[in-house]
């Protein structure tokens, strides 16, 4: 080898690293870059959002045609897209549960009356059923929406910021709305969920009793536990509803005069990452996963006699949550049942309970 | 002359380093992402069904229109009611432990 040559293609390396050098540090050339890997990377991800939508359409239709409804496309469309609720003013806070709970019922009762329209010879459980999965299907097309828009906002004005916070959000967004998608299934078969934990407890503490109506979809019902006169409230099953515990709770409550030594609510709840499915946890407060009225129509009615107010909690994932609940959940939900029933002991006998299994009903009765 | 044929050498063993560097780290990569795939499964649902009197269970697979609280027969020990008491998944949902 010539040693002249060889020096000049040193010299050239050398030159190149320092060109390259000057380009990484004083141009927007690496932002570029990053924003088109990021760019074609997002863009793969929404192609797969599109997917998991129209799956979750297509699945929809089919569960709607099969309960005899005549025109389903035109029953998700028209769902999607539309019954947003617009959240009352917050700088004047008075009232504002007030005007939050009415505005959640008159929405509650646009989509009842709407599923009521294109659903005419549908049981009541399976409306219900039906009235979730359109929601989920509303929840998945808003998301795959909020999505697009932020991808075409970051490549509009060049943010390689947000198109960069957007692609590390991908994976944990997607993984939520599959779970969603998955979470039809359960409903479109009416098998209990994860949610249901704090309902299928009262199912194991009252037994076969009839329940009472006393608000919108719930019900409650009354049995004796060890010479302990106990009061359970849940939402009306099986169909997929959360009823109104809050406004049962209070509306009990002021029938029996304020005259109750204990009230326990029980409930799903999110666990962290190191936390074992079905893990049971008890504390002070209303386990309630609520926007508002009903989380405070509990705790009020608490407050206002005066009662202490538990909380027994079993701990699942946001995936074991929304679909068929797990073997691990079932178990949670057996332990939570004597936890509540030592509970109910530790209070004097001949005295009363309130026990509210918060939650989403579907496959309970 | 000598020294820079050894220069030039070490340079072609530092490239070769890194591509087979490389390579490994783009096979590994592909095998963790074949593993995350096989997580997913689909989960079998169970249904059991018990007697009032405790003294008579079942588990079977679940049929639409099963729910909890459900009457489904008589006991065939002692002729009590038979109810549904429980409806759950086993298998399906397999958390995924993140990679360290």
């Amino acid at each position: 080898m010539d040693a002249g040559s060889s020096s000049d293609t040193w010299y050239l390396i050398l030159l190149l690293m320092f060109a390259l050098s000057f380009i990484l540090n004083f141009t927007d050339i690496p932002q570029r870059i990053q924003l088109w890997r990021f760019a074609s990377y997002i863009r793969r991800r929404l192609v797969q959002m599109d997917e998991i939508e129209s799956d979750v359409r297509r699945r929809l239709i089919n569960y709607l045609g099969k309960l005899n409804i005549s025109t389903p496309k035109e029953v998700v469309d028209n769902f999607i897209n539309n019954y947003f609720l617009i959240e009352p003013v917050d700088i004047e806070p008075i009232d504002i549960i007030k005007r939050l709970s009415h505005l959640i019922n008159v929405r509650d009762a646009n989509i009842k009356s709407y599923a009521e329209r294109y659903m005419l010879g549908v049981q009541k459980h399976e409306k219900y059923n039906a009235i979730v999965a359109l929601e989920i299907a509303s929840a998945i097309n808003t998301v795959n929406k909020i999505l697009k828009h932020y991808f075409k906002l970051g490549l509009k004005n060049n943010n390689w910021v947000l198109l960069m916070q957007l692609a590390l959000e991908m994976p944990n967004i997607i993984r939520i709305v599959n779970s969603y998608s998955k979470a039809l299934d359960a409903f479109f078969s009416g098998t209990p969920i994860g949610d249901g934990a704090g309902p299928l407890l009262i199912r194991y503490l009252v037994g076969n009793a009839e329940g009472k109506q006393l608000a919108e979809d719930t019900v409650y019902y009354e049995t004796v536990i060890n010479g302990r006169k106990v009061y359970a409230i849940k939402a009306e099953g099986p169909g997929a509803t959360v009823g109104k515990p809050g406004e049962a709770l209070e509306k009990l409550v002021e029938m029996l005069g304020g005259n109750v030594a204990r009230i326990i609510t029980v409930d799903a709840a999110l666990k962290l990452e190191i936390e074992d499915s079905g893990e049971v946890a008890e504390g002070v407060g209303a386990a309630i996963g609520d926007v508002g009225p009903e989380k405070i129509g509990i705790e009020r009615a608490a407050a206002k006699y005066g009662i202490p107010l538990d909380a027994v909690v079993i701990k699942m994932s946001l995936e074991e949550a929304i679909n068929t609940m797990t073997k691990e959940v079932y178990e949670g939900v057996l332990k939570a049942f004597e936890r509540v029933k030592n509970i109910i002991n530790r209070v004097s006998e001949g005295s009363s309970v309130i026990v509210v299994g918060v939650g989403n009903t579907v496959g309970v009765l | 002359m000598i020294q820079l044929r050894n220069a030039l050498d070490i340079f072609t063993l530092i490239m070769l380093v890194m591509t087979i560097l490389l390579l490994i780290y783009t096979v590994s990569v592909m095998l963790m992402q074949r593993n995350k795939s096989k997580t997913a499964s689909t989960p079998k649902v169970i249904t059991k069904v018990k007697c009032v009197h405790n003294d008579y269970s079942l588990e079977r697979e679940f049929s639409k229109g099963d729910y909890v609280g459900l009457e489904v027969g008589k006991c065939p020990k002692c002729g009590g009611v038979l109810t549904i008491d429980a409806i759950y998944a086993v298998g399906g949902i397999k958390e995924r432990e993140p990679a360290i």
